[in-house]
Order: structure tokens, then sequence, then C-alpha cells
């Protein structure tokens, strides 16, 4: 590793569990160049780790003005991947051919402006295929709302990857099942309910409803145990982190050979 | 990215192999659809014609145009061959033959991969490739974009 990192001890997890970030205004400036050069590597390792995707997001929020603070945190993922440098996500023979969608949202979780974060993984042949952790570009006014914009952005993903494997004649029988863990979401999903609450997302919530009622996708409910998309928008705590991180197929090389 | 995830998986899940071809000048062979003329480079210049420049037959590194003369040269090959294109994904095409064979391919500049259900398909796509254009044969998929990948009886491991 070049960034002066491979002589750190390795820790297990990528974030300290719970750590809520924050611009850090007073705290000390550091070198927002090497910052930076950190930052964009570990981007372009996300595309094959699901595990660092919601760390290295909410990190990157800070580049333009990254305190001790901030380099910490980027620090930490350093040493988390030094200690699982070989892990990758194992995709299996024979594993399941459906697509499986996980929804999760970060009410409100960024102090400085109050937006909320979605995230979502989608599964297929026993590892995740695609994932997603992003901070909402409206400021919803409940988890319900944030949820819904979560539902949303994975919507699209899910339409777009069944239509590509329609395209190579593996058209998914069913509707794309997208599991939830917000109770009120899925029952917006299903029943034509409107009321002054979240008028302002209606746009969003029409496109959700229209493709529930088409049989494109169906949200289901699922308990916060089995939420694989809780990595990409919370800081967990390492037991749930370990075990989600298997759920996404991620395994280390030896395990495979 | 997407897409190369949604094939490996998908590959995995059938048990199919991913091979690999790689562009030697990826951007040399497209045809322009425009005049571009440059100056004479060093080296190159004409005696008692220094002032003329240079009209382009094909494409250059460095040119705006070449990515785009690049693909529309190997998409119009893919077309030619029979090849429908992926409406949803611009870089992926497919190939099917009767008895439900398919041959995959997907593109991304100058890197290659394809997969499919069949192996006869597969060879004779590679040999019309390495024939139409330079091509290096890398095998199995083993790199691809910074990304280690190693195709097992089991299943196939990205890291």
């Amino acid at each position: 590793m070049k960034f002066g990192m491979s002589e750190s001890k390795p820790v297990k997890s990528p974030i300290v569990p719970g750590i809520k970030m924050n611009k850090d205004v007073d705290g000390v400036i550091v070198d927002d160049t090497y910052f930076k050069q950190i930052v964009g590597s570990l981007m372009y390792l996300t595309t094959t780790r699901p595990d660092i995707m919601f760390s290295v997001s909410l990190i990157s929020k800070y580049m333009s003005k990254p305190t001790k603070l901030h380099i910490q945190a980027v620090k930490r993922i350093l040493r988390y991947l030094k200690g699982t440098s070989s892990y990758g996500i194992f995709y299996k023979k024979g594993g399941k051919e459906e697509l499986l969608g996980f929804i999760d949202s970060d009410y409100a979780g960024d102090k400085d402006n109050s937006k909320s974060t979605s995230g979502y993984v989608f599964l297929l042949s026993s590892g995740a295929m695609s994932w997603m952790s992003k901070k909402q570009p409206i400021i919803t006014l409940s988890s319900t709302e944030a949820e819904f914009v979560a539902a949303t952005a994975n919507a699209c993903q899910a339409m777009w990857m069944r239509r590509v494997l329609r395209n190579l004649s593996y058209a998914q029988d069913g509707s794309t099942v997208i599991m939830c863990d917000n109770s009120s979401t899925i029952k917006h999903s299903k029943n034509p309910m409107m009321h002054g609450r979240n008028k302002h997302i209606r746009v969003r919530f029409h496109f959700l409803r229209d493709l529930v009622k088409d049989g494109e996708i169906e949200l289901v409910h699922c308990g916060t145990q089995e939420q694989v998309a809780d990595v990409m928008t919370k800081a967990l705590k390492l037991e749930a982190f370990e075990k989600l991180r298997k759920k996404m197929g991620m395994l280390d090389l030896t395990e495979v050979n | 990215m997407d897409i190369v995830r949604l094939i490996l998986a998908l590959a995995a899940c059938e048990g199919w192999d991913i091979f690999q071809l790689d562009v030697k000048s990826s951007f040399l062979p497209g045809e322009l659809s425009e005049d571009v003329y440059i100056e004479q480079p060093k080296g190159y210049v004409k005696k008692g014609k220094e002032h003329k420049v240079y009209k382009l037959h094909k494409a250059l590194y460095g040119l705006r145009q070449a990515p785009r003369a690049w693909f529309s040269c190997i998409e119009s090959h893919f077309m030619k061959d029979d090849f429908q294109k992926c409406r949803s994904e611009q870089t992926l095409f497919i190939k099917r033959s009767s008895g439900g064979n398919i041959l995959i391919v997907n593109i991304y500049v100058d890197d290659l991969i394809y997969t499919g259900n069949d192996t006869c398909m597969m060879i004779k796509f590679k040999n019309s490739m390495m024939q139409a254009f330079d091509m290096t044969n890398l095998g199995k998929m083993r790199f691809f974009l910074g990304i280690e990948i190693l195709q097992k009886s089991e299943g196939i491991f990205m890291f």
C-alpha cells in the first residue's frame, strides 16, 4: 500500500460502530491532496468490496476540508483492508437465478444538513451483484419517506437489471422481491392511500406503486437481523457486520481454494 | 461495472467459462465520420510543402473522435456477425443460434469478455475477432480492469 500504512495494525471492521460524522469545522485541517488520493483509491475498490461502500461514501462527503477526524476514519478503512485484503465475492454455481433486493435508509443521518442515506444491495447467484450507499438528494420528513426515496432508487436499478436479464433470456419469472424493514413503506406501496404527510414525494410514490401494480417488483417485510442493506447505511457492530458480509457472498481467498 | 458483475454472477450460476480478448491498438482501425486535419508532425514534414496539413483517413490516439470511431467500428462488426445489441446496455451484445445456444459479449473500451453455453460458438467468435482486429487472446478471464477473477468448478470468485 502506497499510503504509508503497511506497518499498521489490522482491524476487523471498516468503521467505529455507531459513529456519526460531521463537518468538524473546528478540527485541525489536514493535507487534502493526500486525503483525496486515498478516498479516490478506496472508491475504485468499492467495485469489488461492498463491505466498505458505506464507510467510503461517508468520508467522501468531507473531501473539501478534511480534518484529523476524517483522516482517522480513512485510516481505519485502510487498516480494515489490511486485514481483509484477500476478501472478495463468490458467485456460486447453481446459485439462485432470481434477483433479490434489499433496501434500507438511515433517516437524517447526516448531522450537517439532516439528509438521509439510501442503501441497497442486490443478490444474484448467492453473491452481491449491485450495491449503493448514497446521501439522498432531498430532505425527507420521516423515516418512511426516507425509506421511500431509497426504495425508488432501488426500483430503478431493479428495472434495469430485469431488462438486461430478459435480453439475456433470463427473464425473471415473478416480480423481483425487495426486502424492506419498514412496514409502513410496504403498506404505502400496495395501498393507494395518500395524505398530506407524503405529498412532496408524490412522484416517487406513484412510480413505485405503478411498478408494484405491474408485478415488476414487490416489497416484502424482513427483520432487521436479515436486512443485508444495513451494511450500506449504518456503522454496524462487528458481529452484525460480519454476518451481513457473509450474506453478500464475501469470503476470504483461502476459503475458496 | 454492474454489467460485468451481472455477467460474472450469471456465468457462475450456469457454470460457464468466461474468456477475454484484448485489442492491441483499439483506436487505430476506427473510420472517421468527419474530416480531421493535423499539422505535419516532427519527422514527417515534406520539404517545400511546410505550410500544408495532413488529412486523416483513420483515427489516431488522443483524437476526440477516436473512442467513438472505435466503438462504431467494433459495433458494426458485431452487427454483421448477427449479434443483437442489448437495448438497455449499450456495451452488451448477444448472439443466439438455433437450439437455444447463446453467446454473450461485453466490451469495455478495448477489453472484451465473452461467455456462453456453446464452446463451438465461442471458438468461432474468437477466431473471427482475431482475424478482423489485432487482438491478443488472453484465454480465461483472470484480470479485468484491475479486478482479479478466479474461475473454479464451484463458482466464480472476484476480488
